[in-house]
Order: C-alpha cells, then structure tokens, then sequence
C-alpha cells in the first residue's frame, strides 16, 4: 500500500511540512515562541534548560533537540541561542545542517537583541515557509510510516476497548512493513509475563525487566509507594485499583506483534515491526522518546481526556469513554465508545484507526493540531546541582 | 440489566459496563460478547469499576486479564466492589520497605 509524505534529503519521510525554531536555552524561548507566533506552520520547541546541566543530562537533552530538528516532520530549522549556554547553539545547528541543509541559526550575544532576533527569526521563517510550500508529497510504501503508541488519562476504557484496538491497528501497520514504538516503562509494571512472551529475544526481555526495575527499585530507595502517582487519583476514578492492571491495559497497544528491538530514550527505532524505548510513562517525556525514535504520528487513547499535542508530530486522539466525548468534545478524533455499548467489535475499532492514520498521515489535521496543541518538553534526568 | 465483561475465564473480576445497584442482577459476558454468568450486585458499583465473580479470600490474588492485578486486603464477597479499599497493588511498595 502506498501513502504520501514528504521526502526529506536523508532519504526518510514525513507525513507533515514544518519549520522547527529550537532554542538551545531557555532564555531565549521567548525569541522562539514570538518567531514561531508570527509564522503560520513554524513551531516553538521551548524548553526550560540547556543550561545548568552536566554529563549524560545534556548530551540527552542536545541529543533530543537534534532529533527534533532533523524529524522527517520537519523541513526546516532555526536554531536560536543565546551564547554562554552548555548546549552549544553552534554545535547544535552544525549537527542538524548535516542532515537537514535548509537549516539557519541566529546567536543573540553575536548578533542583537529581542526585537532584531525576533524580525530575523521571522525573515528566515518567511523564506523556509515560502521553499516548503515547493515541496509536494510523494507515493511512498506504507512501510515508511513509525506510529508511536501511547495512552494518558487512562480509565478502565483504556484497557478495554480503546488499547486492544490500538493493538488491532498496530498489528496491521507491522504485517505491513511499518514501525510501532511504544515506550511508558513504568507501565509495564505487572505485564511482564506478557513482555517476556512477545520479546524476540531473551536479551530484549533483560533490557525492558531491567528498565522496569530499575523504576521499582527506585520507588522502595525512596520508601514511597508508587501509588502515589500510578495510578493517578483520576485512574483510581476512573476505576483502575493497582498499577499492574493500567499495565495490564496498557500493554494491550502493542497487540500481539513480538517485540523487535528495545532501545534507550533518545535513539531511533531502525528495526521493522515493535520497538520499546526506555520512556517514563509522564505523557509529554513519553512523546517525546516516541518521536526521538521516528515516530511521525502518535495514536494516544486516554478515558480521562487530555488535550495535548505535539509538537514534532501529529496526536490522534482516541477514547471510548462516552462521558468525556461529550464534556470535551473538540479534543477527539476517534470515539470507541460503541466498543463498550457492545455494538463495535475490536477489530472493527482497529479498522478505523487505521483508515483515521492514513488521513492523518496524508495531511488531514488532528484535533490537537487544529485547537494549537503543538506542546514540546525535553526530559531531565538529572536534578539541578548547580 | 447491567453488563459486565470478564476477560479471562481465570479472572475473579468482572469490568461493568454500567451503573449496579444493590440487587441488580449483572449478566456477565466474555471477550466474544457471551453470557457466562449472572452475578447479584451487593452494593453500588460505578461503572468501568470491577464486581467479584466469586467470594474471593483475604490475601488472595486478585485477577484480570488472566494475570494478577493485586492482592485482596480482606475477604471480598461475590457481587462486591473490589477496588482501592479491599485489595493493595504488589508492586513499587517502597512504603512496605
């Protein structure tokens, strides 16, 4: 089967034209933003670090803005910097011109001040936005699509309905050639029997048990009792009693594909079929790790209801709690509620979301897309010592 | 008459698909949308919240899926709410530690 998207000069393919302006630090976030505010498909990747940041904290952190600047969704960068800030604004542009040449950088303690680097971040959007609109999509095997999978504001819907039709849909992508990554480590928590029955390896199984103990482990260190926040009050509402049955739920994304490959949050997924990257199950870092590893499009089922986005790729949103699709009823895009009224088959749910990431993928917004949900946050790993 | 799905023959735990008062009768239905049982609801019971299937012993595990999502904190009677007040998570208990 073959779709449209974009080809990149690295030889990938996106499913979105954008301009990213990445701020190396946060005290420029504001130029960011006002650029990106004043360019129609221009996003803000702000943050609030890239300094004060040691080791293994900021080469992640410059890793993940790397990544995003040469996400295939992206066809062109500006790099904004400040100047005196560890994640050299230099060498980070420098490292996404390799792969993505229509890439421009302005430093403000070499060139001006808020307003002169706000109308030249502007000027430059201006000429990427113009160059981009010549690039028109191309026919491309289905096999080139990654579809990040992933669930917030989980109720007993999640896992009921809405996961194991996400699982139904990812079972189809991978029979195609295509990519599932799905990351939440921490909600993996009490499906390891399932985990080791999908693993293609025995050395895939170590890498996520050890992930996930390593969270564990973390929590008794900490003398806390993870129920604090998994689940969350609105899961225990929405009737989930422990975290292993949201993980139980949770697990369900994948469906029954084994487990390809497993990775460390930051790298890109290369194996076909299921890749599991070392995520936290914290919605924004997650989505992050996911489009880290490729990911041009996120399916994100929540019976709560959450409204965020994203901003490297686009967030379907997907429920099947009736109650929330009427409270807010402009942030979904597919409702499987039938599935829970008995008048919808899983499989059925699958099919749709299938046909809603082909759309989705060939340039049909996304409600969060179409409300402004365009949220971006790198992910700490380290607490601020100096 | 309130639904409830069971998905796993193993499980002790039945999902409601809606609202159970005390005396309701919950027809409880597998994956494939058969009815496998009726269970008589003891109290109420929210929707998407589990019903027991069977009387379910203090400290035994409780099941999902076909796999254990806790442990019971007391003696649960069948057509009782498990939740939060009866059964305790096994995992990430730093508070036990």
């Amino acid at each position: 089967m073959k779709i449209k998207m974009y080809e990149r000069p690295n030889g990938k393919y996106g499913v979105r034209n954008r301009i990213a302006v990445i701020p190396s630090v946060a005290c420029v976030n504001h130029i960011a933003q006002s650029i990106a505010n004043a360019v129609e498909t221009a996003d803000a990747y702000v943050h609030p670090y890239g300094c004060d940041q040691l080791g293994y904290d900021k080469e992640l952190s410059q890793k993940c803005l790397e990544l995003m600047g040469i996400h295939p969704n992206n066809g062109a960068v500006l790099v904004i910097g400040l100047g005196c800030e560890e994640i050299l604004p230099h060498e980070l542009y420098e490292n996404i011109k390799k792969e993505r040449p229509d890439a421009e950088l302005i430093v403000m303690q070499e060139e001006g001040g808020t307003e002169y680097c706000i109308n030249k971040g502007i000027e430059i959007c201006r000429r990427f936005e113009k160059k981009l609109r010549e690039i028109k999509r191309v026919m491309v095997d289905i096999s080139n699509l990654t579809v990040g999978v992933e669930c917030g504001g989980s109720d007993f819907s999640s896992g009921i309905a809405s996961n194991p039709a996400v699982g139904k849909f990812s079972e189809r992508l991978c029979s195609m050639g295509g990519r599932i990554v799905f990351g939440e480590t921490t909600e993996l928590m009490g499906s390891e029997n399932i985990i080791k029955e999908l693993s293609r390896s025995e050395e895939i199984y170590s890498f996520i048990i050890d992930k996930i103990k390593k969270i564990e482990d973390t929590a008794v260190s900490m003398k806390v009792d993870l129920r604090g926040t998994q689940p969350s009050p609105g899961n225990i509402d929405g009737g989930l009693s422990t975290i292993e049955e949201k993980s139980l739920g949770s697990v369900c994304k994948i469906g029954r594909n084994k487990i390809c490959d497993a990775i460390e949050f930051g790298s890109q997924a290369v194996e076909r079929g299921v890749t599991f990257v070392d995520t936290p199950g914290n919605d924004m870092a997650c989505s992050l790790g996911l489009c880290c590893a490729g990911a041009q499009i996120i399916i994100f089922t929540t019976g709560r209801g959450t409204p965020m986005g994203f901003a490297a790729a686009p967030v379907i949103k997907v429920t099947a709690n009736e109650d929330i699709v009427k409270i807010m009823d402009d942030n979904f895009d597919v409702d499987l509620s039938k599935i829970i009224n008995g008048e919808m088959s899983v499989d059925g749910g699958g099919e749709i979301l299938f046909k809603k990431v082909i759309d989705t993928a060939e340039g049909k917004l996304t409600s969060s897309e179409r409300l402004g949900h365009r949220e971006f946050s790198l992910y700490r790993v380290s607490p601020i010592l100096t | 008459m309130a639904r409830a799905i069971i998905l796993s023959e193993k499980d002790n735990t039945a999902t409601l698909f809606g609202n159970a008062e005390a005396g309701d009768t919950v027809d409880i239905i597998d994956n494939v949308m058969n009815s496998v049982l009726t269970v008589t609801a003891n109290e109420h019971i929210n929707r998407g919240h589990k019903i027991a299937v069977s009387d379910i012993e203090n400290n035994e595990s409780i099941l999902k899926y076909g796999y254990i999502i806790g442990t019971a904190s007391k003696a649960i009677k069948k057509g009782s709410l498990i939740h939060i007040h009866n059964m305790e998570s096994c995992r990430g208990r730093g508070d036990l530690a």
